[in-house]
């Protein structure tokens, strides 16, 4: 009479083990159902759980309630056959057993899933072709200490029952608890899916702001686009860095805000990245509200589905601006720095070279006594000692230049030339050189010391290329060109090809291997200059025609 | 070899070093003479016979140059290259002779086919015997086609 497992259904069987059965069926109606079956067949009955609690009993037997389940003892034995005696037995089967107090019990397991929580059992009862064994009984009485008379007296009183009747009865009970056991799982699953459902409807909700919030808090751009690149979302990073309205973005209107330059390196990226199914990564510049362009981490993250086809993209844009300049300014340092060791290294060992080779060659003329050359070879080496010291000296100068400017102040540059020349004095004379210097120059905001510099290693570039100019000249003055004070030292040297108007400027860089200096005078200008605010650089109509050197000064005031 | 005067081409900017290489060169009589130039553009237009340099009597192409890198207004290794790409100019035998000691430098002048690279020894002996080992190995030993 095995019958359908309810485990055989489509349901999804679930974890059913935190329910008992007292938790899924409805104790009460079970109840007057069950009366209604024990006035209509007279049989006793129970729904038992698998703790051995009775939740619905009906027509019960004296000897049960009042003996059996009455003595301590032999109700230990009530129990354990409702629960051991009645395990095992395969759902929409029904076993029957004598219990341990010997009389006749049924059973029929409750399952709920692939669980078993309870069972229906019916008895106790006799069968109507057996004898009562009443020795077995008697001495049941005595070890239990019930009243001998009125426990057989309650025995006899058990109804006796034809066994087909019982098992026609059984069968019922049986299906009854499949009907239970079945409907109940449904209930539960059905139950247990509506709650499932809405846990994830809510989390999903909860996911949702909790994104939008994230989204939003993030100090990247944040974006979504479609597997096409037609965009479904921006938080208002966007907005507020591009000017643009979420209607003007959606769809294609991201590309706008990209550098015209960086359109195309944009693209292949994106065709590359959607080909490899890989991640998007690119920098380029964005146009800000103002129309200045900034650069910008752009990096997306395809969602693929299970198939390995994009669904989506979810990308950032982070801003690296400050990041790329400080890294093409470390880039240039870092040029700069390798230059000027490498130069270091080369000019300080220049020197020691003429020094050495001197002083050997020195050392044989006076072996040989040759004398004729050798004032000569002396003043080469002190030249040599004295290039080392001159190096040293401005390198010095050099590094200090952007660690160390004092606080700037309000200086005449009148007075300033004034003091120039005057340390100058010596170096002119020798030449026979006059400075003009224009009056009524403005005062300018600076530190004093470095312009100072700046207007000495002018003036003496001038005075170390005026060549064999038969009437030099050497101006200081000032002129204004679009509002902008533009201070200038004029000579009419031999002037400089216009090849080479930027690299002067450069560290260590000489145009003439025979004039004085070190090659670090105009980069110290430079460098005096950009700490203030301010350009330089030179005009000269070539070779022969004179240079004019002019800068700018920030602070420059009328 | 041949009778023909030997002239070697020096290019050096730092005077003092041009003076000690010409006066070795000298005293061991490697070559008939040596013109001296003090930037890279004036080696190129001595190689070229341009301006000043035209009269090749005066200014014969040179058997070996030898040329320092860091130069006023064209750098050496920029006449170098320039040298190595020119036909007529290529065989010229082209010895870099520096101060600098720069991997990198080196890696590029032979990249740009420089035939020997030497730096200048700092101990004066050592100077005059590279100065004489190299113009005998360059001029004397060293076999050419023309």
């Amino acid at each position: 009479m095995p019958q359908k497992n309810i485990q055989d259904d489509d349901a999804t069987p679930l974890a059913f083990e935190n329910i008992d059965l007292s938790d899924v069926i409805d104790a009460p109606a079970l109840q007057e159902m069950m009366d209604d079956y024990f006035t209509l067949t007279g049989f006793a009955f129970a729904i038992v759980d698998m703790k051995g609690e009775v939740l619905v009993k009906g027509g019960w037997q004296d000897i049960c309630v009042k003996f059996h389940r009455a003595q301590p003892e032999s109700c230990r034995f009530c129990h354990e056959s409702d629960t051991s005696l009645s395990s095992g037995v395969a759902p929409g089967v029904f076993k029957t057993y004598r219990c341990k107090n010997n009389m006749w019990d049924i059973a029929t397991p409750i399952m709920l899933g692939d669980r078993h929580v309870g069972n229906i059992f019916m008895g106790q009862l006799m069968f109507d072709d057996e004898e009562p064994d009443y020795e077995l009984f008697r001495a049941q009485a005595r070890r239990f200490g019930y009243d001998e008379t009125a426990y057989i007296a309650a025995l006899d009183r058990v109804p006796r029952y034809n066994r087909e009747l019982v098992n026609t009865a059984m069968s019922f009970c049986s299906k009854l608890a499949q009907v239970i056991s079945k409907s109940n799982y449904n209930n539960i699953v059905l139950a247990q899916t509506l709650t499932e459902r809405k846990l994830a409807e809510d989390a999903l909700r909860e996911s949702e702001s909790e994104f939008r919030s994230l989204a939003e808090a993030m100090p990247q751009i944040v974006w979504i686009t479609r597997s096409d690149g037609w965009n479904i979302f921006f938080n208002q990073q966007w907005m507020d860095y591009t000017g643009l309205t979420l209607e003007e973005s959606y769809g294609n209107g991201w590309i706008k805000p990209f550098h015209p330059d960086d359109q195309q390196r944009a693209w292949d990226a994106w065709q590359k990245a959607v080909q490899n199914n890989g991640v998007y990564s690119l920098e380029c510049r964005l146009r800000r509200a103002d129309g200045v362009y900034k650069w910008w981490l752009v990096r997306g993250v395809p969602v693929l589905d299970a198939k390995g086809t994009i669904l989506k993209w979810f990308g950032t844009c982070t801003d690296i601006d400050e990041l790329k300049h400080n890294e093409d300014n470390l880039q240039a340092k870092n040029a700069e720095l390798e230059r000027f060791t490498y130069t270091v290294s080369h000019d300080l060992k220049s020197p020691i070279i003429t020094i050495k080779g001197f002083t050997g060659s020195l050392e044989k003329d006076l072996a040989k006594g040759n004398y004729e050359r050798m004032t000569k070879d002396l003043k080469r080496v002190s030249d040599a000692a004295d290039r080392m010291n001159d190096l040293l000296r401005d390198l010095l100068e050099l590094s200090t230049i952007g660690r160390i400017i004092k606080t700037p102040e309000q200086v005449d540059m009148n007075l300033l030339a004034a003091d120039v020349l005057a340390q100058l004095a010596g170096p002119l004379m020798n030449r026979n050189l006059t400075v003009a210097v224009q009056p009524g120059l403005p005062e300018v905001l600076c530190d004093r010391r470095r312009m100072a510099e700046v207007l000495q290693n002018l003036i003496e570039n001038a005075v170390n290329y005026m060549g064999d100019q038969a009437e030099p000249r050497i101006e200081f003055g000032m002129r204004e060109e679009a509002g902008e004070n533009i201070f200038f030292v004029q000579d009419n040297g031999i002037g400089i090809d216009e090849k080479y108007h930027r690299i002067i400027f450069g560290l260590f860089n000489k145009l003439n291997a025979e004039s004085g200096g070190t090659g670090i005078g105009l980069a110290l200008v430079k460098r005096i200059i950009e700490v203030h605010g301010g350009r330089v650089w030179v005009v000269s109509e070539g070779e022969g025609l004179g240079s004019r050197f002019c800068f700018t000064i920030k602070g420059a005031t009328k | 070899m041949n009778g023909e005067p030997l002239t070697i081409l020096l290019v050096e900017d730092n005077p003092d070093h041009a003076e000690l290489i010409m006066r070795n060169m000298e005293e061991f009589q490697v070559a008939n003479s040596i013109n001296h130039v003090k930037d890279g553009q004036a080696a190129l237009d001595y190689l070229h016979g341009r301006g000043k340099y035209a009269d090749r009597k005066q200014f014969p192409m040179p058997h070996l140059m030898l040329l320092d890198l860091r130069l006023p207004k064209v750098d050496g290794l920029d006449v170098l290259k320039e040298v190595k790409n020119d036909e007529a100019l290529r065989a010229l035998p082209v010895v870099i002779l520096t101060t600098s000691d720069a991997e990198r430098d080196m890696a590029m002048a032979y990249e740009y086919h420089a035939n020997s690279y030497v730096t200048k020894p700092v101990n004066f002996a050592d100077f005059s015997k590279l100065l004489k080992d190299m113009g005998f190995y360059w001029l004397a030993w060293n076999r050419r086609p023309w």
